[in-house]
């Protein structure tokens, strides 16, 4: 197994440069914009939607949505904040249609096998495939932190800038979503002892 | 610091963002509190670790379609979005008003109560006028509507038979 590297053709400007150059250049700054932001988009959508596929729609649509936003380039836009808010979105959108047609399936004929390129993930030990499955019982407000903070590597200010919510309620709630990782592994264990 | 104030605050310890003065607090605490540390080796062994395997040719998909000129081009194709009359509003409150929204919210309460105060007050009113005409059209000429007391025949509340001595 290969572990992932993030590969990078050349340094990437900050983003208040992107936006300076915006004023010239607006293609050129977005195009810099798709080049900086387009893996992470990407692994952050595979993380919670689990199929290479589905994360690479998910991550065009973000960008194409970017490119509409007329406000993306001001001086006062969160763009990695709103990249990751909309990708989020995006993903949580397409879980919930792929829940309820599976709903609908159910009474149906039984599904083809499943599409062989599913994501594979690396696990350091057992335990993180336990956690994996752990985060599947979790809410959705408390799984999306965790993936954002822990999977997305993001900090605590840029995840309260892509959630829109206050430093404290980060910390708040990614303490609470932890302790509920903890409870429900526990009654995994329970369950498979 | 307590127990009951370090708690909450683990994970943010571990992920390093506490402020200096206040992960000094919470590791001075630990130090002494074994059931907080307790706490904060399973929280750190829950910490998700897993990393994303990506083969080659499904990031050549993602840099093929998720290109500056594709994604661009796409964008253009696109009819602009339409948004309702409430919806750009909303936008607009959210963006550009630069109101707070606890303020909006408060002037958006009492605008409402006051509305409401006023509908019922007129509502009544009305409700009062209607019956008013009704009864003064049917005085004119109804024959089935008690007749009002002719104003000899008036007695405030605090007469008694013994004032007009007509009392036996």
């Amino acid at each position: 197994m290969r572990s992932l590297r993030l590969v990078q053709d050349g340094p990437l400007p900050e983003d208040d440069d992107i936006k300076a150059l915006a004023a010239e250049a607006p293609e050129a700054a977005q195009d810099l914009v798709v080049r900086k932001y387009r893996d992470a988009i990407f692994h952050h959508a595979a993380y919670i939607l689990k199929d290479y596929e589905e994360a690479i729609d998910v991550a065009q649509e973000v960008f194409i949505k970017a490119m509409r936003e007329e406000r993306f380039f001001e001086p006062d836009f969160k763009m990695k904040a709103w990249l990751y808010r909309v990708t989020s979105n995006l993903c949580f959108n397409m879980v919930r249609d792929r829940k309820r047609r599976a709903a609908i399936l159910e009474g149906m004929e039984k599904p083809e096998a499943t599409d062989p390129r599913q994501v594979d993930m690396v696990y350091r030990t057992e335990q993180q495939q336990s956690v994996l499955e752990a985060l599947e019982q979790l809410t959705d407000n408390h799984r999306r932190i965790l993936m954002l903070r822990y999977y997305s590597d993001l900090s605590y200010a840029e995840i309260a800038e892509a959630l829109d919510i206050k430093l404290g309620t980060v910390m708040s709630r990614l303490s609470r979503a932890k302790r509920q990782l903890v409870e429900v592994l526990d009654d995994l264990r329970v369950l498979q002892s | 610091m307590r127990c009951r104030h370090v708690r909450p605050r683990i994970v943010a310890h571990q992920d390093g963002e506490l402020a200096p003065g206040e992960a000094h607090l919470v590791s001075e605490h630990l130090s002494r509190c074994s059931d907080c540390r307790q706490l904060e080796r399973r929280l750190a062994a829950v910490t998700p670790q897993a990393r994303l395997l990506v083969p080659p040719d499904v990031r050549a998909r993602l840099h093929a379609r998720v290109d500056g000129p594709v994604v661009r081009s796409i964008a253009a194709s696109r009819p602009p979005e339409r948004r309702s009359v409430f919806a750009s509003l909303w936008a607009w409150i959210q963006r550009d008003a630069e109101v707070p929204m606890g303020a909006l919210l408060g002037y958006g309460f009492v605008l409402a109560v006051v509305m409401a105060w006023g509908l019922s007050n007129w509502w009544t009113l009305g409700a009062i006028e209607a019956r008013l005409d009704a009864h003064q059209t049917t005085t004119a000429g109804a024959s089935d509507l008690p007749s009002p007391i002719p104003a000899e025949q008036y007695r405030p509340a605090s007469w008694t038979p013994e004032e007009d001595g007509d009392y036996h």
